[in-house]
Formats: structure tokens, sequence, C-alpha cells
């Protein structure tokens, strides 16, 4: 489309390609960032940057069609305001001359220079060909942090600028300044999918230092392809969550590690006197720790259930901190003949925030039998109350009390609740039809 | 790196969180206990009985 040279990058040696020929007048390398003037023959470095170049979510070089004409993004900036960040392509073509592409959270504007400069008709209004224009972004200051590509002015990174901007409607007008100049641009929104459609990623032109081809972008390229991260901030938060969460599951494994652990056996027989047993002394050295309790039931509690009655007992002040726990496990025969189970034979109960002190935890245990009403029918022919008690058999539990221990309650909370502000972002974006 | 207002906002939130979650770690504090640490009552022991009222059995219909 273009008149295109290339030239070698006085920094790292790289091939870049200037499609802008005549045109252009400075040239950011796309391999290392250095800042050229292309406008001098001895192609001159204007500037070096050590940070790594930028990768675009539009590669520079993309042609697409939009408003009839074929585009092709030359050149590209990151800017920032007091209160946001945005990045601008500048677009191409040799024949209607450059145009913008503005993307700003996640929202695509396409701008035209205007020739023709709005009236003021009020401090917040100003008139363009017969329309009113309403202030919508206060007057504040641009700078350019970081730039990429081919321009047809003397870009650098740090140029500041004054701005404001009018709107009508989804049809903004843009006004720059500085001490020499005054720029209109008409910036006209566009949807997301409408970028997406008209602009197709090329392959990388020319040979970079050693014709080496382009770092794969790998998984972090297609996450950045999808629509909703578009925009760098989503993927910050993503990125920020994910090292909260990771450190979040670190600290409270450490600091909720399992200081101290004693178990202890107990026999119960069902439906006979509820048994006690102290487990053993449990000692909290902290102001106040969490205290866990499991109960094991042996496999032969079948359509039994176990009462258990806990008691941490302050050895110094004989008063007790109790907590609940039932263990009950049932299996029975659908009219079907399917054959269902219900319960388990592990129980868990956790006490928190135990004050410091040592205790003696002491359970107390019960065991009840339940019969399969259907079970009893088939067998008596009478109807059955479903209470029968089996006298005699017995039940070994295994029981095990430990200071401190991960609360997993508590850390899927964070994790949601970190995960949500960016899930919002994502999904208030969607709706704004940037999926569409 | 140039971070955006809702990015540092962000930043903060998962700060705040994090912090909240390793203190709850460290004194053992979760609003998901089945008891929390108050002692009440005197001395244990001769308290006999079961669940207090509880219908026990399976849910199974």
């Amino acid at each position: 489309m273009t008149g295109g040279k290339t030239i070698a990058c006085p920094s790292c040696g790289g091939t870049v390609a200037v499609r802008a020929a005549g045109y252009t007048v400075s040239l950011a390398c796309h391999y290392c960032g250095a800042l050229l003037d292309v406008a001098n023959p001895d192609v001159r470095l204007i500037a070096a940057y050590g940070e790594a170049v930028a990768q675009l979510p539009l590669p520079l070089g993309s042609r697409g069609t939009l408003f009839g004409v074929e585009w092709e993004a030359i050149g590209w900036q990151e800017r920032q305001s007091s209160d946001a960040v945005w990045t601008e392509y500048l677009l191409f073509n040799p024949y209607a001359g450059y145009r913008w592409l503005v993307h700003a959270e996640g929202q695509w504007q396409f701008g035209a220079m205007l020739v023709d400069q709005p009236g003021r008709i009020a401090d917040d209004q100003v008139v363009w060909r017969g329309r009113t224009f309403r202030l919508s972004e206060r007057p504040d200051r641009v700078v350019t942090n970081r730039v990429l590509g081919e321009f047809y002015w003397r870009v650098q990174a740090g140029e500041e600028v004054g701005a404001a901007a009018y709107a009508d409607g989804d049809d903004t007008l843009s006004l720059e300044h500085n001490a020499d100049e005054i720029n209109w641009t008409r910036l006209i929104a566009l949807r997301p999918s409408a970028v997406r459609n008209a602009f197709t990623h090329p392959l990388s032109e020319g040979g970079g230092p050693g014709d080496a081809a382009p770092a794969p972008y790998g998984l972090w390229a297609r996450w950045s392809d999808l629509p909703f991260y578009t925009d760098d901030d989503a993927r910050r938060m993503t990125m920020i969550a994910t090292a909260a969460i990771i450190i979040v599951l670190c600290a409270m494994a450490l600091l909720g590690h399992v200081a101290q652990s004693i178990d202890n056996k107990l026999t119960v027989r069902v439906d006979g006197p509820p048994v006690e047993l102290t487990l053993g002394t449990i000692t909290i050295t902290r102001p106040t720790q969490a205290v866990r309790v499991q109960a094991v039931a042996d496999g032969a509690l079948i359509n039994d259930w176990v009462d258990l009655d806990y008691a941490l007992v302050n050895r110094s002040t004989q008063q007790a901190i109790r907590a609940e726990g039932t263990i009950e496990y049932y299996s029975g025969r659908d009219t079907d003949g399917s054959i269902w189970t219900e319960g388990s034979h592990v129980a868990t109960i956790a006490i928190a925030s135990v004050p410091r002190g040592s205790y003696d935890v002491v359970a107390q245990a019960q065991a009840h039998h339940w019969s399969d009403p259907k079970t009893a029918a088939a067998t008596t022919g009478a109807t059955p109350s479903g209470w029968e008690t089996v006298m005699g058999d017995t039940h070994d539990i295994w029981l095990s009390a430990e200071v401190g221990g991960m609360e997993w309650g508590v850390f899927w909370t964070v994790l949601a609740l970190i995960a949500t502000p960016p899930a919002l972002l994502v999904y208030w974006r969607a709706r704004r039809g940037q999926w569409s | 790196m140039v971070l955006s207002k809702v990015v540092i906002l962000f930043a903060m939130w998962c700060f705040a969180l994090g912090a909240g979650a390793a203190g709850a770690a460290w004194a053992g504090w979760s609003p998901y206990a089945d008891a929390s640490g108050h002692a009440h009552g005197g001395p244990v022991g001769g308290h006999g009985g079961y669940g207090g009222g509880h219908f026990y059995g399976p849910m199974h219909k």
C-alpha cells in the first residue's frame, strides 16, 4: 500500500521497515524501542529505551478497512492524563492520510483531525458544523508515556499537551494544544467487533537482530486476544489477583499450621449409656487459636448415629467451651431395588478463637440405631416405627484434636472477594457489547 | 509501569483482604466455626443426654 523501505536500527542492528517512507519523521524500532530520526539520511538515534517493547494487541503493520479505506497501523503511543491511561494507534493510507485509532478502557474510537475548527459558544460548549458539543472531559494535562512505530512529527516520550473533550452522543471532539499549535480531532465510537473484524494480524515485516523471529507471546497473547482482556487494567488486575491468592494461601497455611495434636479412642455401645473420654491436654500459646476435633467411626457403623459432645475444660478455671458433633451413616433399599446411602463416618468440628491456656479435651459419645422402615416392613409384615434398637453392638470412635489448622472457609471467601472486582469488570464490559 | 487508579485500588483491596485472612489464620478466627472460644458453664462432667431435640435419621425419602 505504501512506498516502504527498510533501515538498519543504529541501536540494535535490526532491520526496520519504514511504511510511510517520505512522510515519517521519527520511528521507534519495534525490536529495541530506540527512537530514530528517519528524516536524517543517516538515520540518527534520538533516544534509546531499555525497557521491553510493548506487546501490542494490534501489531504494527496490521491492515484493516474502516469507513471504506484500507488503513495500516504504523505508530502506537501510550498516553496518560491525571485519571486515565489509554493507547492510540496512528493509521496511514497514502491517499487518505493519517487517522487515529484510540483504545481506552476497552472502547475503540476512530479519530480524524479537523481542518475546520469548532467555535466556542460557552465555557463548556463548542459548535461544529451546526452541532453543539458539551464539555465531557475537563481540561487536563496529557503525557505521552511510550511510543512505538513511526510518526509524522518528532514524537517523544514525555511529550505533554493540554487536552479537553466535548461530546454530542457518541461523537466526540478532542482538543489538544501546546505552546505552538491547537489541534481538534473528531472521534467516532467503534464497536470492538468492528475493529477485530477490520484488522488482521499480519506476519512481522523485516528481519530483527540476527533475523530472529519475534518472541512468541504464548499464553499471554491468547489471553490478551480475548475481547474482554484487550485492556491492560483487566490483565494487571488478574495478575494481582492471582499473586494475592497465592500469597494468601501461603500465609494462611504458614500462620494456621497445626501446632499440636492429640488423639485417643473410645468404644460406645449402641443405645447404651453415654461414654466419656478425656483425649488429653492441649495448650494454646497464642492469645487465641482455633481447635479442631475430628471423630472417625469404624466401618460397621451403618444405620446408626453417634452424638458427640465436646468440651475444652480450662485446667486453671475449670470453665468449659462446648461444641457438638454427630456421626451418622444410613443405607437402605428403594422400592425400585436401588441402594442408597447417606452420611459419613467422619465428623469434624472447629472451635474458633480459643483463648490462651491449657485445656483438657473431653468427649462424650452416645450411639443410637435407626432401622430402615421398608426393610423392616418386608421382614415383619407389620408397620415399623423405624426406630427399633439393636442392643449389644458397639462402635469404635477414633478422636483427634489439633490446635491450629487451615480454615478453608475463610480462604474460599477471600478468594471470591478478590476475584469479584475483575469478574465484575469483565461482566460490565461484556454488557457494554465488547463480546459482540 | 503506570497503573491506573482502578488497578491501584484493587491492589489495596487485595492487600486488605490478605492481611485480614492472615490475621484470622494467626488468631484462629473463623465465621464458619461450629463454636466460638467463649467459656461458659461450670466444670464439665455428669451431663448426660444427647443432641437436644434434633431430628436424626436419613433425609432420604
